[in-house]
């Protein structure tokens, strides 16, 4: 008790509890004496009706806000939320307001250091390799080749190349479709050096009189978002499955929203285990884009979902949908950025 | 560009400890059906409802038509744009359908009520959205398929975006129903949503644009246009699918016939069911089964023609006590009228026990070996004191234990896979086929086939009272539907 009534809160619980006690005891009072002693009655029920009132208000006004604002913070402490914490319809008061903004500005700064973490990732590489050194080295191979007449090692070394290129080489935030999409292709393609006919990719949009393909190839999203996915689905999804293994990217437009969904006919995951990674899809968990960076497996995906909802807000993101044995759906969810 | 009407975003809704919503994701675009099929019904009301109106909910937001409607931070309970067609009538049964339309509507204040005027209008609404309904009916008089159409009306003239439609296969008639198709896909194309509502995924695969699995709280999957086939949904069924061994029908001799059978509705419906055979009627009209029932059951007697169980005529005398001839029927909703909800699961199980063996009081002994094997079936269950606190699987199934006790020769069952979620349709199927292994022969009469044929050897299709066409099993796939 001694513990919990060190909270301003609970002790204004405590005072408007006992104030509300006290004004219905005099309440009472009043009207025992209105019957025992004839009192005006109706002073005494506009007073015990002004009383209700008042409690009405009270509850109307202050503790369904209190309780909107505690939920808030509930959710925040276990990690669903953030921006609503920044945005909350009844602060607590003025000073805790500022003080919430003033975080917010700290962990803005905090946020771009995460979301960077994943590209310093890529420019250590990059220092730690000399990717001239290495781009050299895979013209090298591929020249070799193509004198050798060995066609499919050229073939495949420009891909890694072109692979890497685009890995290392341009660190910015925001890509076009198009160049996700491209690198996604040069992804299958040296895949399948090593799968052949057993993987398969197909890439269909959803588009109308309004957008076309082309439109739809402009609009941005994270660099690196699409690759780790298709990634972990051919690894978790076909590479273990028995036959050949369908790999369908579907890019959808409504007017808010840019929807990919990746669909792999692989092995699925146990609903166990994919309740547990959309539990951890929803939270924003900031603490594990740099904890769990070094792991494999699904990691990626966490990081991908960090960085959708850090850059633009938690109603974006991605969400699975899988079953044992059936495959998996991947359905990523983007604003519509243009620019 | 696709419009977002609806999108829910992780939504959980936790009540008693118990988690009705668990982090739900689900959207919708203006002007599309999306269909939506329970594999397991927990939760799916709950879906419903918060889709209608903004109640408090444990965590995600809902947005309705471009607005933050209803957050796990603030939920204000008001109602939202949608209207739910349903079995039960939104409609006031006493007034006309004018009435119903404008006067019974939010907002109308006006004292003075001229009829003529509101007619017009309603006339009118009705011709430029091809509803085709006599508005000068009253409701009481409407046929189901009208009443349907009005309660569309309705839900256009209020401005509704979203309409939710809630199992129509039960309760119109596959003429009926594919009309009502017809009308909702008009709708969809001014830009209207449905949400349709079904047991039978083969259903909402012809008429959806897209279609959720919903499945324990959760959406476990979102079918394409595209991805609409048996073979893709297959994958998420095979786990409630109880798989059993088929029956050998005996074509040899006939249980139960009908030799051009007349009375009100059938107009000379001819066929012969054989021991161990599942034979399906569809009912074309949503019609037959109320005379077939009454023809069985003693209540009616045929104008023309005639029914023999067993190579004897079936008469009146017979049929007043249909049970010891053999015959068991489970009408519709089963569970409200062949159980005892006060009583103890082994009193309903053992109800007709006392026919079949000729004693008022059943021995110690055989009431004892039957808890045993079907303890070893049903489980924990049948120690139930009162079948009322049992799930709805368990008391359907209870059903039909409770006939495959009895045994009859012929069991009819009226719209068996009406009711209840993919999991309970498929324990259904499998019962049918234990029921059929004993040897008993199995009429089904149905408006909805999708799921019976599963089971089904032969599949008759009634319209108009008479036979119009009939399908062997492997000559199903050739079924138009």
């Amino acid at each position: 008790m001694t513990e919990k009534l060190k909270y301003l809160s609970c002790r204004l619980i405590l005072c408007a509890g006992a104030g509300i006690l006290l004004l219905f005891s005099a309440l009472m009072l009043l009207w025992i004496l209105c019957l025992r002693y004839g009192l005006g009655i109706f002073a005494v029920l506009f007073l015990t009706l002004a009383a209700v009132g008042y409690c009405c208000f009270v509850f109307r006004w202050l503790l369904i806000p209190y309780r909107e604002t505690k939920k808030i913070y509930e959710q925040f402490v276990m990690g669903y939320v953030l921006k609503d914490l920044f945005h909350l319809r009844h602060p607590l008061t003025p000073e805790s307001d500022r003080a919430v903004l003033l975080l917010n500005e700290m962990i803005d700064k905090n946020h771009l250091i995460n979301v960077s973490k994943k590209q310093a990732e890529y420019l250590a590489l990059q220092n730690q390799i000399n990717p001239h050194f290495l781009y050299n080295t895979l013209e090298g191979i591929r020249s070799e080749a193509l004198l050798a007449g060995l066609d499919s090692i050229a073939e495949m070394t420009e891909a890694l190349a072109t692979f890497f290129r685009y890995t290392i080489s341009q660190v910015e935030n925001l890509v076009t479709l198009e160049d996700e999409l491209a690198n996604i292709e040069n992804y299958y393609y040296i895949q399948q050096f090593r799968f052949g006919d057993k993987l398969a990719l197909h890439i269909e949009y959803e588009h109308d009189d309004e957008l076309d393909e082309l439109e739809i190839l402009q609009f941005r999203l994270p660099k690196l978002t699409l690759q780790p996915i298709v990634e972990n689905s051919i690894y978790h999804g076909i590479e273990r499955k028995i036959g050949k293994g369908n790999l369908v990217i579907r890019i959808c437009v409504s007017d808010e929203r840019l929807r990919i969904r990746i669909s792999d006919d692989g092995m699925g995951m146990t609903e166990e285990k994919l309740k547990l990674l959309n539990e951890k899809l929803r939270r924003l968990a900031l603490d594990e884009v740099q904890e769990e960076s070094g792991k494999k497996g699904g990691i990626a995906l966490v990081n991908v979902n960090n960085r959708i909802k850090l850059l633009f807000g938690e109603e974006y993101g991605i969400i699975f949908y899988s079953r044992e044995g059936a495959g998996t759906d991947v359905l990523i969810s983007l604003p519509l950025v243009r620019e | 560009m696709k419009r977002e009407l609806l999108r829910m975003d992780h939504v959980s809704l936790i009540q008693n400890g118990e988690a009705l919503l668990d982090n739900l994701n689900f959207q919708m675009f203006a002007g599309e059906i999306m269909g939506l099929v329970a594999g397991r019904n927990r939760g799916y009301n709950q879906l419903i409802q918060l889709v209608c109106q903004n109640l408090p909910i444990s965590f995600g937001t809902v947005w309705y038509d471009g607005q933050t409607v209803n957050s796990y931070s603030h939920s204000d309970g008001t109602s939202n744009r949608v209207y739910v067609i349903e079995p039960m009538s939104h409609l006031v049964e006493g007034l006309s359908v004018v009435d119903n339309l404008f006067v019974l509507r939010k907002g109308f204040k006006k004292y003075f009520i001229n009829e003529r005027i509101l007619r017009e209008q309603a006339e009118n609404f009705f011709k430029e959205n091809g509803l085709r309904v006599n508005i000068r009916k009253r409701v009481s008089a409407l046929t189901p398929l009208e009443r349907c159409l009005t309660e569309l009306g309705k839900a256009l003239l209020m401005g509704c975006r979203l309409v939710i439609v809630d199992n129509p296969g039960n309760f119109l008639s596959q003429f009926e129903l594919a009309q009502f198709q017809d009308m909702l896909r008009h709708v969809r194309n001014s830009g209207v949503s449905i949400l349709y509502i079904g047991n039978h995924h083969q259903e909402l695969f012809r008429i959806a644009d897209r279609t959720s699995l919903f499945f324990d709280g959760r959406i476990i999957k979102v079918f394409e246009r595209d991805e609409m086939t048996d073979e893709r949904i297959s994958p998420y069924i095979t786990d409630w699918y109880i798989p059993g061994t088929q029956a050998n029908p005996d074509q040899e001799d006939g249980v139960l016939h009908f030799h051009s059978v007349h009375t009100e509705n059938l107009h000379g419906l001819r066929f012969v069911l054989h021991r161990a055979e599942c034979l399906t009627i569809l009912d074309m009209d949503n019609r037959i089964a109320g005379d077939v029932l009454s023809l069985l059951t003693g209540t009616q007697e045929c104008r023309q023609g005639r029914i023999t169980l067993e190579h004897e005529p079936y008469t009146l005398k017979r049929a007043a006590d249909y049970l010891n001839a053999g015959i068991a029927i489970i009408p519709k909703d089963c569970t409200q009228s062949l159980l005892f909800q006060e009583r103890s699961y082994m009193e309903n199980l053992t109800f007709l026990l006392d026919r079949k063996l000729h004693q008022s009081i059943i021995p110690g002994k055989i009431y004892r070996s039957i808890k045993n094997e079907y303890g070893s079936l049903i489980g924990n269950f049948i120690e139930e004191t009162m079948v009322a606190n049992l799930p709805l699987a368990e008391q359907i199934a209870l059903v039909y234990y409770r006939i495959q006790l009895f045994h009859p020769r012929v069991l009819v069952c009226i719209q068996p896979l009406a009711k209840g979620d993919m999991d309970v349709r498929l324990r259904i199927l499998a019962l049918l086929r234990e029921i059929l292994k004993t040897g008993t022969a199995v009429l089904i009469i149905t408006a909805n086939v999708s799921d019976t044929l599963m089971i089904s050897d032969r599949l008759l299709v009634v319209e108009n009272g008479v036979c119009a066409a009939s399908y062997e099993k492997s000559e199903f796939n050739q079924v138009d539907w």
